[in-house]
Order: C-alpha cells, then structure tokens, then sequence
C-alpha cells in the first residue's frame, strides 16, 4: 500500500518532494516575491537558484548556501559548455520539477536565453512569474514553440538590422571625419 | 566642503507619500553630521508644500520643468559634503548604514563609490547584516542607494543628462572607474527600497533603456567592442520591433542615431577588460516593455 510522502521515512522523502529551480533573470529585489508565489504553489518544494557568481553576496533569505547553483564562466550554456559539462549537468542530476523564470514583462520576450537554460534541465512545466506576481505556467512544448517564433524572426531580422548596420556606419565615418577635420 | 558630512540627495516627481516616508526614515539615521537635499522635478502632487510643512529643516530645490536626471547633479551642486549619499524617493538606508558608509570611505582613500545592497522594502528588518571585508568589486551602482565621494564626482563629472531616465547610474560608474576610483558593494550597507509602481509607463521605460544603451555604448566602449554592441543592439530592436509589433524600440534606435555626433563629442572609452567585469546586458532593454 502507498504511503502519503510525509509518512515514509525522512531519508526517502526526497524522492517525493518536488525540487524547483529558480533562474535569477531579473534583479535581487524581484526574488523574495518569486519565492513567495512559488511556495504558495509547491508548499513542500525545494528551491534552488542559480545566478551568477557576482549576486552571491546579495541572495538573502530563503535562499541558504546549499541551495545556491553558481556560473561564472561566460559560455556556461552554450552547446560547447553544455557539452563540456559543470554547471549543466549538476542540474541535469537535480531532476527538477519545475523551473521558475522570473521576468520583468507579461510575455517573456528578451528572456529567450533564459528559457533556453531552463528547458536544458528537462522540467516538467516552466513556471514564468513577473514583477507584479502574477504566475503563468508553461508546458514544455508552449516554451519551444515560443523558442521556434523566435528563430523564424531570426534570418529577416539579421538582414535588416546588417542593412542598417551600413547606414549606421557610414553616419559615423562621416561624423569622425568631421571631427577630426575640426581638430 | 565640509570634512564628514553626508549630503543626502533625494530625486523625486509625485510621489509625495513615498517620499515623506524616506524622510522620516533617515531621520532616525544614527549618523547625524548629515544634510539632506531634496529636488524636486516639477510635482503636480502637492510636493513642495507637503514636504516644506512636515521637514522645514531639509533644502528642498524645486525645478521649474521635469528634467529628469539632472535633478541630481543641481542637488550635487548645492551639497557641501564630503560624501553624497543617492537615494530614490522611495528608498532609504538602514539606520546605521550611513555611519557604516563613511567608515568605508575614510579606510579606503581610492573608494569612489560605496554601492549599497538594495533589497525589497517587504524584506525590511531591525539592523544590517554583519559583514568584515572590504566589500565586492563591483562595476555599476543602484541609485537606489550608494554613497559617492565628491572628489569622484568632481573628476568623473556629474551625470549625463540628455539621458533623462534610465542607465545613467552605469554610465556614471564606466566613467568612475575609468577614473581610476573603485566601487564596491558593501553587503552590510542595506537600503530598501520599493518596487517602481506600475503606472510608470512601460513604453517610456522601453524607450529610455534602448535610447540610452545605445548612448552608453557610444560614450564608453572601446571601439571593437562599440561596433559589435551596437550591431547587436540593432538586431535586437528589429526582432522585437517584429515580434512585439510595436515600434517603441526603432524610435529609440532612429532618436539614438540622430544624435549620434553630439554623443561622439562627450566619448571617453574604458578599458575593454572593464566592459567584460561589467557584464551589461544588451538585452535588457528588450525585456522591460509589455
């Protein structure tokens, strides 16, 4: 017969509790309600963060040492890192159930890198919470279809943006020549 | 100037309950050798009258536009402290941070800025966390709280104004540390501060960051790293521009550009090595509209 998860014994329950990861993508100050809203949502949760080495000093409660994942290295979650190891595959080991990504907006635009490291770790569902604490729950397939737009945009906005890298450079030619002639 | 004292200086526009509040807080600072300076960017809220009432012992200076950021530096320039705490209008240090501030300052001459950890106003408690160190390199500040000696002022120069709102605290800092003055964040020195209510514009908000990253770039990046920056930028103003439908992001980069030789006439670029210590997201701008 099944046992409620509480009544097995202590060193079996994490088994059964869920383990969530929180990935601080927008300032300190944001954390305390992230953490709030998320344990409204998983009372029993485990919650870790990672962040980069430079917040460390910042991170107050409920976040203790053990709970606190650090990157420092610049390519840490890019394919090579990924495949290189470190970071990503001691959260790859964790088995999360879910992952937080806290964003300053309502739609999560300018966070795709941040989705990109939480779908990475293979979540259950991706838990999106904005400044004003309002929770959204993504489904991993919602997560890579909104990945899949952004890279449809991608080729047509390169074009424009090279196109206009041009103009952008020949106005700054112009106005250093006419510095220089100044002088 | 006047040796040990504190200059505290308060930017504020209509938000007159949020402000009083601040004020009444650093009225219980134990550090007393202080004065505090509040400018006030043309409120419609009863401001002025509020505050004049309930504090007659500040200096209040009042503007007669809504200049955005160059509301601190006519507050840097009527201060006579040696130090000048930053503080928003709904931020205020820790009762003994200041003193804990000045302390840093005198131990360490080369400090240029003592950055303050700035948590959440919910997170507010009695005291300061215990901290023994000589704080965290850092290479940016909060305005929400940090404390600048006014020699650095003096050599980095004050803020940029044509920025108005927004990454004028980084641009500042880029210009400090080129200085050759450190900054450091201090975990024991605690300010609090309220998150920005949401009626502030998220459009305005958007505008500003990209505008101003782009200025940022411009003024202080060397030039490899200047040119690569400002390419990505532009890539990420068109594809947000598509995604979002909204033309927020190309009107700051058209505005930016059209500046474009005013800006170059005020470059000073850092050394690279900083620029890479500093980690500035690009993409920061891109996340704040919506």
């Amino acid at each position: 017969m099944l046992l409620e998860g509480h009544e097995y014994p202590l060193r079996w329950r994490f088994l059964f509790m869920d383990r969530g990861l929180i990935i601080r993508a927008t300032s300190v100050q944001h954390l305390p309600l992230v953490a709030k809203k998320i344990t409204e949502l998983y009372p029993h949760a485990v919650l870790d963060i990672l962040t980069h080495q430079n917040a460390i000093h910042s991170l107050g409660r409920p976040f203790n040492r053990d709970n606190i994942i650090v990157y420092g290295c610049r390519g840490c979650f890019s394919l090579r890192g990924m495949l290189k190891g470190g970071v990503w595959k001691k959260l790859l080991r964790k088995k999360y159930t879910f992952v937080v990504v806290p964003v300053e907006n309502h739609h999560g635009s300018g966070y795709e890198n941040v989705f990109k490291v939480a779908l990475s770790t293979l979540p259950r569902n991706v838990i999106v919470v904005n400044k004003q604490g309002e929770i959204t729950t993504k489904s991993l397939t919602n997560c890579f279809c909104m990945l899949l737009i952004h890279a449809f945009l991608f080729p047509l906005s390169l074009l424009l943006s090279i196109m206009f890298s041009f103009y952008f450079m020949g106005k700054l030619t112009f106005s250093l020549f006419k510095r220089v002639l100044r002088t | 100037m006047v040796k040990g004292l504190v200059s505290i200086v308060i930017l504020t526009w209509n938000r007159c309950s949020d402000l009083c509040e601040t004020l009444a807080e650093l009225e219980t600072s134990t550090y007393k050798n202080r004065e505090i300076i509040v400018v006030d960017n043309n409120s419609t809220d009863g401001t002025a009258e509020l505050v004049s009432l309930k504090f007659p012992n500040i200096t209040f200076i009042e503007l007669l536009e809504n200049s955005g950021i160059a509301g601190y530096n006519a507050g840097f320039q009527k201060a006579r402290g040696e130090f000048i705490l930053v503080l928003d209008n709904d931020s205020f240090p820790a009762n003994n941070a200041i003193e804990k501030m000045v302390n840093y300052f005198e131990a360490n001459p080369s400090l240029g800025v003592a950055a303050f950890d700035v948590k959440n106003y919910s997170e507010r408690q009695a005291g300061s966390p215990a901290y023994k160190g000589n704080g965290e390199v850092a290479t940016g500040y909060n305005g929400a709280g940090a404390g600048i000696r006014r020699s650095c002022i003096e050599r980095a120069g004050n803020l940029f104004e044509p920025f108005f709102l927004y990454l004028n605290e980084q641009d500042h800092a880029l210009r400090i540390l080129r200085c050759g003055f450190e900054i450091r964040l201090f975990p024991d020195l605690v300010a609090y501060h309220k998150q920005a209510s949401s009626a502030r514009s998220n459009e305005r908000m958007a505008y500003f960051h990209t505008r101003n990253l782009l200025w940022m770039v411009w003024r202080n990046y060397p030039l490899s790293i200047m040119m690569k920056s400002t390419f990505k930028i532009f890539f990420f103003a068109i594809l947000y521009s598509l995604k979002l439908k909204n033309l927020v992001y190309l009107r700051a980069v058209s505005d930016a550009v059209r500046n474009l030789e005013k800006i170059l006439e005020t470059r000073t670029p850092v050394e690279g090595d900083v620029i890479r210590r500093a980690r500035i997201p690009l993409t920061l701008a891109f996340s704040v509209y919506g």
